[in-house]
């Protein structure tokens, strides 16, 4: 009931990172499947993982993004064979960066879904609109 | 006729670009004898008041160094820039805030709290911090306020170009000045000027081959050897991520480069980019059949090694980066 | 002059000149240059004069390093079998009863050492008794925790073979696993489960298994999965070797810049999605080179490499290529080469100045891993470009 309330208060913005081959794919049976989807995610696709730039990231927190969500291919099944370690490792060294910027990590998810796991998608996603519901806002307005 | 006008001035900054100005040594009286140095805190006791006496647009140059911290460097912004037809952020302060803009990653309250509240020097048992406004007997005074955050010149002035560097480098300021005593074309607006357009390994000689990183390392752990790339043997070296222009000088000397000129062409976040190739670069060892978490572990022990990481990638370019700072609620 | 055969695993001789294998091709005989006498000096010219047709035997012909450019390599170079001299304990060695799968069907060939025949060496007779030990190195160890999925046909093979040969004969199968998946595969096993002449008897570990010679003949002393010791008498033992990567698959992967896997194979592109590539495009798998396999899965594989190879490489036809690729800033790239280290495909080389990264779209797959790893922004995603998804963003975000 608080959670709801809070909800209600506060719609978080989050963009997601998704892969052309896996977590894409896993949207689209997400889709098929009629499974709810937090209408509070924005997608964007990009060929593989390992093209997330951590500048995207940033410049998604820059511009109203209260959290970010990258999903990528399981380990070992990348398309490219290993965009998704790259991406994995960038969004780790990112995250100390973010905790310094004051950004918890939970703004900031890495999670792998296939091409088949369209409840994970869904699922994965409203954690992610949860967790940062419960944080709150992201602020950048200084008040000078 | 009378010489064109030529200006100089330091917002928060530490004054190394005067100096790097003054490195132009024999060839600053060329600089004098093409222009009439109007207005320089810091070689020249011209007032505010007498700049604010000048027409608008009659200074033909300014040299802006300095970040934006107070309310008075930002009120000098926009009166040279009122004054001035060509305003030119000068160093990586004015360009990108520098080392002041490393404040970006504490709130102001933090800061005067820790410069006069809480530190082991001070003796200040009533607590006084600074007003902006103080009633006296003898009158009111005022401070300039100091910001939330540091800007760079062109977050609050347009700005026509900008010069990297911590200092900029002095050939690079001479080809700059010799173009204007030549009276040459400028590049379009908002050009970076007195830098490359490539990233300073380009101009760095050591031998680069493969980009794998076993363990890094702090500048006073090891003595790198002389001749191959510092950042594969471990060093933090920001050349990859930086402009170039500055003629490699740091890895010159065996030390890494720390990034002053700023973020190349094309890249908007130096430190961005540092996460991003450092992420492909660090080399945790054979990681098949290894489970996530210890392959994350494996990470963060290298990472261990770096205890700032902002600090480390935005030590100049802090203001001028995508997040500018600290958020204001976390 | 006699040598080994290597081919019947040592277990007879041939000529220094001979033919590599029975149905070989081209079927001609070689001359065997360390084995021969006029590589020592000698004057020999015995098996020119034994052959009816004149000048057909060239003792002048030599090696030759033959240059060719392609538009497409396939590797088919097998695997082998696990050298069993590092397992003493098995007690696989020259003059024993004790052989390995490959030495054991060479046994059973009609152009093997016997002629076919299945006896012991011990006593020239067939063998009462035959244990053979399955998994030998497989499902074992980090480097060999796979299946070698060909052996428990294999064995199954032998022990039906056997049974008809030497009718009287009885067989111990000592195994971890059995596996015998495929509308073929059960078969074979479920014939022999019903013969009676057949013993199972599961092992956890190598550890708990050792054969030892006795005056009569061997005994396979093991302690089985529940953990009961025994031991069974043999009169010959087959060991069923994993089957492993050759000894030189990494000098050829590093010679052509192709990955391996974890076991040390060849790294087909995608387990699922491409099973016959390899990491480089244009270079294919078929076989054991790949992963353990059987022959069906072999000339599958080498099927649906040829049918990849003749359907890209048309006379005439332009090879298409995705545009989705990387592509280099020339001008501004200073060549600190971390693109180079991340492409997963070799598409990033060293132009002619070596000072510039430079990307082979025939080779580039587009995924843009070097796009977000360069550090200078010098590296453009072609369809993916940083201006494309930071505009997609700001209208997503707005």
């Amino acid at each position: 009931m608080i959670r709801q309330q809070a909800a209600t208060a506060f719609e978080p913005k989050i963009l997601a990172f998704l892969c052309n081959w896996c977590s894409y794919a896993g949207a689209d049976k997400a889709g098929v499947a009629q499974l709810s989807c937090p209408p509070q995610v924005r997608t964007i696709k990009v060929m593989c993982s390992g093209r997330i730039d951590p500048q995207f990231i940033l410049e998604a927190y820059r511009q109203g993004a209260d959290g970010v969500v990258i999903l990528a291919c399981h380990p070992g099944d990348c398309h490219y064979k290993e965009g998704n370690v790259h991406a994995a490792r960038r969004q780790r060294i990112l995250l100390r960066l973010l905790a310094q910027f004051g950004i918890e990590a939970a703004r900031c998810r890495m999670d792998y879904v296939s091409a088949g796991e369209g409840e994970k998608f869904a699922r994965v996603l409203t954690e992610v609109v949860e967790a940062v519901s419960m944080l709150g806002p992201l602020q950048w307005n200084t008040t000078d | 006729m009378d010489k064109p006008k030529l200006a100089m001035y330091w917002a928060s900054g530490c004054g190394g670009c005067e100096v790097a100005l003054v490195n132009l040594h024999e060839r600053l009286l060329d600089v004098a004898a093409a222009f009439d140095f109007v207005f320089c805190p810091c070689l020249l006791d011209t007032k505010y008041q007498d700049v604010e006496a000048m027409a608008d647009g009659s200074i033909a140059v300014t040299l802006f160094n300095g970040a934006i911290r107070s309310s008075e460097n930002e009120e000098l912004a926009h009166l040279l820039r009122r004054k001035s037809q060509t305003l030119i952020a000068f160093g990586s302060c004015a360009k990108a805030g520098c080392i002041p803009a490393l404040s970006n990653l504490h709130s102001r309250d933090d800061h005067f709290h820790s410069i006069y509240r809480d530190n082991p020097t001070l003796d200040n048992p009533t607590g006084i911090v600074p007003q902006i406004i103080t009633e006296r007997p003898e009158g009111t005074l005022t401070l300039p306020v100091f910001f939330e955050r540091v800007k760079t010149l062109a977050q609050v002035v347009t700005v026509d170009y900008l010069v990297p560097g911590c200092p900029p480098e002095p050939h690079q300021i001479w080809t700059i000045v010799d173009h204007l005593i030549q009276g040459r074309p400028l590049p379009p607006v908002g050009s970076v000027l007195g830098g490359g357009r490539s990233s300073v390994c380009n101009e760095c000689d050591r031998i680069k081959q493969d980009k794998q990183i076993k363990q890094l390392y702090r500048n006073y752990e090891v003595v790198p050897e002389a001749e191959i790339c510092l950042l594969e043997q471990g060093l933090v070296c920001m050349g990859i991520a930086t402009r170039d222009g500055c003629g490699a000088l740091c890895p010159k000397v065996n030390m890494p480069c720390t990034g002053c000129y700023g973020t190349p062409e094309g890249v908007l976040d130096q430190g961005a980019k540092m996460v991003s190739a450092l992420g492909s670069m660090l080399d945790l060892g054979d990681t098949h059949g290894l489970s996530e978490a210890v392959i994350a572990q494996r990470l963060d022990e290298q990472l261990d090694a770096l205890p700032d990481l902002a600090g480390t990638f935005y030590k100049y370019s802090l203001a001028d980066s995508i997040l500018g700072g600290r958020r204001a609620n976390g | 002059m006699a040598v080994k055969n290597g081919c019947n695993a040592d277990l007879d001789e041939r000529k220094a000149i001979f033919f590599p294998f029975a149905g070989a091709l081209p079927n001609l005989p070689v001359i065997d240059g360390a084995a021969c006498l006029r590589s020592q000096g000698g004057e020999c010219q015995l098996c020119r004069e034994a052959c009816p047709v004149e000048e057909a035997v060239l003792f002048a012909e030599q090696e030759q390093v033959i240059e060719k450019t392609v538009g497409a390599i396939v590797v088919a170079v097998g695997a082998q079998l696990l050298d069993c001299a590092t397992l003493p304990a098995l007690g696989e060695r020259p003059g024993a009863d004790v052989y390995t799968s490959y030495a054991f069907e060479r046994l059973l060939a009609q152009s093997g050492p016997t002629g076919g025949e299945v006896v012991t060496l011990r006593t020239g007779k067939p063998p009462a008794a035959v244990a053979i030990l399955h998994c030998v190195g497989s499902l074992e160890g980090a480097q060999c925790d796979y299946c070698s999925e060909v052996c428990c046909q294999n064995a199954f093979k032998f022990n039906h073979l056997i049974r008809k040969k030497v009718p009287g004969a009885v067989i111990h199968h000592l195994y971890k696993e059995l596996v015998m998946p495929g509308k073929d595969g059960f078969a074979l096993y479920r014939a022999i489960r019903d013969d009676p002449a057949s013993h199972f008897i599961r092992y956890p570990s190598l550890d708990v298994l050792r054969v030892e010679e006795r005056e009569e003949g061997y005994a396979v002393a093991y302690t089985d999965a529940s953990g009961v010791a025994g031991e069974v008498t043999a009169d010959l033992v087959i060991l069923c070797p994993a089957l492993v990567p050759t000894t030189d698959t990494a000098t050829l992967a590093t010679l052509l810049e192709v990955q391996r896997d974890r076991l040390g194979f060849f790294a087909e592109q995608h387990n699922r999605l491409a099973p016959v590539q390899s990491t480089v495009r244009g270079i294919y798998l078929a076989g054991t080179c790949q992963s353990p396999m059987d022959l069906q899965k072999a000339m599958g594989q080498g099927m649906a490499v040829a049918g990849h190879i003749l359907s890209e490489l048309v006379l005439g036809e332009r090879i298409e290529i995705e545009p989705v690729t990387a592509e280099v800033d020339a001008e501004r790239c200073a060549g600190c080469w971390v693109c180079l280290q991340v492409c997963p495909y070799k598409a990033i080389h060293r132009d002619e100045s070596g000072r510039r990264a430079c990307v082979n779209a025939l080779l580039c797959a587009g995924c843009g891993i070097c796009v977000a790893a360069c550090p200078a922004g010098v590296m453009r995603g072609n369809h993916f470009t940083n201006e494309a998804i930071l505009a997609e963003m700001a209208g997503v975000l707005a």
